[in-house]
């Protein structure tokens, strides 16, 4: 074996490497992370980043960004609680607030493909739009106690299909749905081709506009499917839910391996920098890690394997 | 072109914005005036501050001119000139921090018009008086009542806030100051956890899960206001945990710690006094205004436990 397979395998492996490596040394310090509640529990608070980071995979690997995934959580939540607060049933007002949700990452999706502005200025112009739009609608209130008569709403967090916590049912499966989607057809190439060249993208007749607003979309569905989880799990939802989303959401992107200039990158990887930085936050709890030496240590691990990714793909 | 039309774009939308804010004109112009600013009206629980103050103003003949800052700490400035404007007799400020009214302020100080801040300090001379709940103290007290509660001891769980700020220091500080055994050597309560829910609802509620995955032995959580207690409660009812008999101890007085208490999902919270900081900063400005009596410049308010009768 040579120097170059052992890279290979690296840049095959090396976030699976990373998130092992983290398990074991959390595990040696408190073998209490290593219990199956724990894991499910662990899952269960990923599903949220995980499903938002899996939307903002699409927009980074066209070479955009959103930054409005957070805000768009929120809208999506206090419109889901305005609608049980006010007697809709719980399978309607999820199924609206959801398409509105999808229609907010449509109105990104417009904006950066035909009016053609930079990804990073329409998102956080959304952003700070939909935080405000928010505010109004909810007055600031947050809307509590939302699962009390709303069994499908609560299913979302609470319920388990085969003992298995349902949120993560939701979490694996749009997984598998959008790892097809990305790699399988004709749409997800296009979305790598975008990223990696739009010219040549454009000249090889790709319709440029339409992937790009369908990846806001997808991040919009995504982020409203975020939602409702999180709204399921604290049963009320809170008007400045979901504030600072965005960036975990792109730090799991980014530990994944996708290339924050597009065209490079995976779900799967996602995923792993997804569970890496849940293992992380979760972890720091069970050793009993101060608070003041969390952030840091949350800070140093990212740049660890941001680091370790470069030097395995060079 | 294009420019002139942008031009106009700005302005429709300056206009209907000025459409949108509220105009306060008073029809009784007798009536002596007192602006009420507010720093975020958005959190639910300021509203109590807001009609303390309404309330007392009236009662004492005044008309109250309530102003929102939406928590945007640069609107609160021009809403202070926009009361001098309007010829107040007394100011009262929720500010939203300790500096960007400082200046408008001053204008206000300059014209003798008394200026009363509640919750949080301006860096300005010249104030009436400054009043704010006494957090060291309500955390001792929340402290205090544990230990009547647990006169045997038991394992704590320490939910804290954003980290760094006054709040989390004074709260924090004063609970421990009872219960942790290193700071009080009487305490017979052992410090099982720590963790930040940084006063918000999903933080505390993931770290809570955490630490439900972690001890099968917590007897107490103290989280450092109701929005966490209420995330707290949430993560050991998913837990199936709310049988074990946890103790959760909240902060504020928050409609939704009521509701939870009700429902035996929370134990106690540590109640904000409100109701009397908002009535009594217009006692003082009235006092002021009608022989110049002075207050004291800083005024320390005590916390009351929410099952205490008060």
């Amino acid at each position: 074996m040579n120097m170059k397979k052992v890279g290979d395998i690296y840049k095959k492996f090396g976030t699976v490497f990373s998130l092992l490596i983290l398990v074991i040394i959390v595990t040696a310090m408190n073998p209490k992370f290593l219990t199956l509640y724990n894991i499910l529990n662990i899952f269960r608070q990923v599903s949220i980043n995980g499903l938002i980071a899996f939307g903002m995979t699409f927009v980074i690997l066209t070479g955009g960004i959103d930054l409005s995934v957070g805000s768009i959580l929120g809208l999506t939540g206090v419109i889901l609680g305005l609608m049980i607060k006010s007697g809709t049933p719980d399978v309607i007002a999820i199924l609206i607030a959801i398409v509105f949700g999808t229609m907010l990452g449509a109105i990104n999706g417009v904006l950066v493909s035909k009016i053609k502005l930079q990804p990073f200025i329409a998102t956080l112009a959304t952003m700070t739009m939909f935080r405000g739009i928010t505010m109004i609608i909810s007055d600031g209130i947050p809307f509590m106690g939302l699962t009390k008569n709303a069994p499908v709403l609560d299913y979302f967090s609470q319920g388990r299909f085969l003992k298995v916590p349902f949120p993560m049912i939701i979490f694996l499966l749009l997984l598998a749905v959008l790892l097809v989607l990305l790699q399988n057809t004709a749409f997800g190439r296009s979305v790598y081709a975008l990223g990696g060249n739009e010219e040549a993208a454009r000249l090889s007749s790709i319709p440029v506009i339409k992937v790009k607003t369908l990846v806001y979309v997808i991040s919009g569905f995504l982020s409203s499917l975020a939602a409702i989880i999180l709204t399921s799990r604290l049963s009320s939802s809170q008007p400045t839910a979901g504030m600072g989303f965005e960036l975990d959401a792109i730090a799991a992107v980014v530990i994944g391996g996708t290339s924050l200039s597009g065209g490079k990158g995976k779900i799967f990887g996602t995923f792993l920098g997804a569970l890496i930085i849940g293992v992380l936050n979760n972890g720091l709890n069970i050793i009993g890690v101060s608070a003041f030496y969390q952030q840091f240590i949350k800070g140093l691990v990212i740049l660890f394997a941001v680091i370790l990714d470069r030097k395995s793909t060079k | 072109m294009k420019k002139i039309t942008t031009l106009l774009l700005i302005m429709t939308l300056l206009f209907t914005m000025a459409g949108c804010g509220k105009t306060t004109t008073s029809n009784e112009n007798e009536k002596p005036k007192i602006a009420l600013l507010m720093a975020d009206l958005g959190n639910p629980y300021f509203h109590v501050l807001r009609d303390a103050v309404v309330n007392q103003g009236e009662e004492l003949g005044y008309e109250v001119l309530v102003y929102d800052g939406q928590n945007d700490a640069s609107k609160q400035p021009s809403q202070v000139e926009d009361a001098i404007q309007k010829g107040v007799n007394a100011i009262i400020i929720n500010p939203s921090d300790e500096s960007s009214t400082a200046n408008s302020l001053k204008d206000a100080i300059a014209q003798d018009i008394p200026v009363v801040t509640v919750d949080r300090s301006v860096d300005v001379d010249g104030i009436l008086s400054y009043l704010v709940t006494d957090n060291k103290k309500g955390g001792e007290l929340a402290g205090k009542w544990l230990e009547n509660k647990l006169p045997e001891g038991g394992n704590v769980v320490h939910i804290e806030g954003i980290i760094g700020t006054a709040p989390q220091r004074e709260r924090g500080g004063g609970f421990l100051s009872i219960v942790d055994p290193e700071k009080n050597s009487n305490s017979k309560f052992k410090i099982l956890d720590t963790a930040v829910g940084e006063f918000s609802m999903a933080p505390a509620e993931a770290a809570m899960s955490d630490l439900l995955a972690k001890h099968d032995d917590i007897d107490v959580v103290f989280t450092q206001n109701d929005t966490m207690a209420v995330g707290v409660a949430r993560a050991i009812e998913t837990a199936g945990r709310q049988d074990d008999g946890i103790i959760v101890i909240g902060f504020d007085g928050a409609k939704e710690a009521y509701d939870l208490i009700d429902q035996g999902k929370m134990a106690v919270t540590a109640v904000q006094d409100f109701k009397f900081i908002g009535s009594e900063s217009v006692k003082y400005v009235d006092a002021y205004l009608k022989d110049g009596t002075k207050p004291e410049p800083r005024v320390l308010v005590d916390v009351y436990m929410s099952d205490d009768k008060k």
